[in-house]
């Protein structure tokens, strides 16, 4: 059965009985996508990285629908102190959608969330001896949201950022004040390649049986149930349910979408790791 | 005395580059699609993204004139730009003064009675600053106007001229400040309009002696006309790439 919903709920511009074509034309097998991509291709996008000299690391995203990310990641030193909240602050994600008063909490809340994985071993190699510690902020910029939701644009950003995020190397002993290497060059990369790499956010929708990653906003609007799954390496570190969708959906397909997830991501993955590194 | 020199004996800035040279200035148009007209500029090591969105109606009561269209400008320096993190909010003094001195240069410069009741809206987002920042914002909003296509007179182009006295109390006008000259030298922002040398904004915020501010006008009014042809060859590149495309 088709949802019943009006373009002023969903958002879109199409009417009802068109909402209920696409809705039809995504329970087939196989799916047939308006744009016709496989269910688990993206749209395309053009992504850099290392853009800004004033930051440790930055990546710009564009995304084919319009939407545009910038973000840059900048380190302070600071001073241990008791009555902070210990390393969980270590880390400080903002987010800015451009046109807007108040930044977005929400979004920097996901992403914030998603980053402080237990036993990433991130927070360790922010220490600098007894008594001083890195602190991370995680500016991001969103200069015209995208038509969809924004979480995959930004998570997908922010890992570009981080993964290209070096740090000054620390020369002075551990009971010292800090002192760092001069040479850029000697920087430490924040999330060096053998550990476990940032988490990304994908978005994907259940429609009937099938299961589609980076829907469109059409595709959002007809889905049974929205998921934002965070994926850090190999592993689902977060499931979500996003507003939107009509309708619950099965335990089983809540069961494949982790697991396509997973599959998904690894060549999301593969491919961010590709950039920049083709100039 | 600073621990270095902004102008050596040689007669060399600090980035090595003479007293009438302008930094790399790399001008790009029609970046994004999400907005009726964009831009993007790199001026040394400044980069500022403009998008304008108009002529819209307005979306505040506040922006409708009918008489002419209103123009809204939003300047927001990201969190990164500087050397060091800082936010600015939005009801930050400097940002307003920056985004009342664009809206009112160009409420000159563009043909708004044309749209009577409807607003221009430009978005400023500046990325990295190294000085000048007010001048690469104006020729960031030309630009994005153009790719817009809003009627406008011509383009408003504008550069930044220091004032560096010499031991021998003699002066100096320096083209295109940096920010370590912005922070040591008194200077001017300066704005004119197309080729003739009309200006259209000019910006002190610092002392500087009464007879050195006519050098100071006649350099950058030479570094505003540079800009124009740079900007000019960027919008005719532009406009050719598009005619290749089969666009037009």
């Amino acid at each position: 059965m088709a949802p019943l919903q009006t373009s002023q709920q969903t958002g879109t511009p199409l009417s009802p009985a068109e909402l209920s074509y696409l809705h039809t034309s995504l329970t087939l097998t196989p799916p047939i996508r308006p744009d016709s991509r496989t269910p688990t291709q993206f749209r395309p996008l053009f992504a850099e990285s290392d853009i800004l000299p004033s930051t440790n690391g930055s990546a710009r995203m564009i995304w084919g629908d319009g939407g545009e990310c910038i973000v840059g990641v900048k380190a302070e030193v600071e001073k241990n102190s008791i009555s902070s909240g210990g390393p969980r602050d270590w880390i400080e994600t903002n987010v800015e959608v451009s046109g807007q008063r108040d930044d977005d909490a929400f979004l920097g809340m996901t992403v914030a969330e998603s980053l402080l994985v237990p036993g990433s071993g991130v927070l360790e190699r922010l220490v600098l001896g007894e008594r001083f510690h890195w602190k991370i902020f995680v500016d991001i910029l969103l200069l015209t949201p995208p038509l969809s939701h924004p979480a995959t644009l930004l998570t997908l950003t922010t890992y570009l950022a981080l993964r290209n995020t070096f740090l000054p190397k620390l020369v002075s002993e551990a009971a010292e004040d800090p002192v760092f290497d001069d040479d850029w060059g000697n920087g430490l990369p924040l999330y060096p390649v053998d550990r476990i790499p940032p988490p990304i956010t994908l978005l994907v929708v259940n429609v009937g049986e099938n299961i589609f990653f980076d829907p469109t906003r059409e595709e959002l609007a007809v889905g049974d149930v929205v998921l934002a799954v965070s994926i850090c390496e190999k592993k689902v570190v977060g499931v979500r349910t996003l507003e939107g969708g009509s309708g619950g959906v099965k335990r089983e397909a809540v069961k494949r979408v982790i697991k396509e997830s997973c599959e998904v991501a690894e060549e999301v993955f593969s491919s961010l790791n590709g950039v920049g590194e083709g100039d | 005395m600073s621990r270095y020199e902004i102008l050596s004996p040689e007669g060399l800035r600090t980035d090595g580059r003479r007293w009438n040279e302008m930094r790399r200035f790399s001008p790009k148009m029609a970046t994004t699609t999400a907005a009726d007209g964009s831009s993007y500029i790199e001026h040394g090591n400044t980069k500022v993204i403009c998008s304008v969105n108009g002529p819209i109606e307005p979306r505040a009561s506040s922006a409708r004139n009918s008489e002419r269209a209103t123009i809204t400008v939003d300047v927001c320096f990201a969190a990164f730009s500087g050397t060091d993190r800082k936010k600015r909010g939005k009801g930050d003094k400097r940002v307003l003064e920056m985004q009342s001195a664009l809206s009112r240069t160009f409420a000159s410069t563009l043909l708004t009675i044309l749209h009577p009741r409807s607003e221009v809206h430009i978005s400023l987002h500046i990325l990295s600053q190294d000085g000048s920042i007010l001048a690469t914002c104006v020729n960031a909003a030309t630009l994005a106007l153009v790719d817009a296509g809003v009627p406008m007179t011509d383009y408003v182009t504008a550069c930044t001229v220091a004032s560096y006295t010499n031991p021998d109390e003699s002066d100096e006008p320096l083209l295109d400040m940096n920010s370590a000259e912005e922070m040591d030298l008194p200077g001017i922002t300066l704005a004119t309009v197309g080729r003739n040398d009309k200006i259209s904004l000019l910006q002190l915020e610092t002392k500087v002696r009464l007879e050195r501010l006519e050098g100071m006008m006649a350099v950058g009014i030479d570094g505003c006309a540079k800009i124009r042809q740079l900007l000019d060859r960027a919008v005719r590149d532009h406009g050719n790439e598009m005619a290749r495309m089969g666009a037009l």
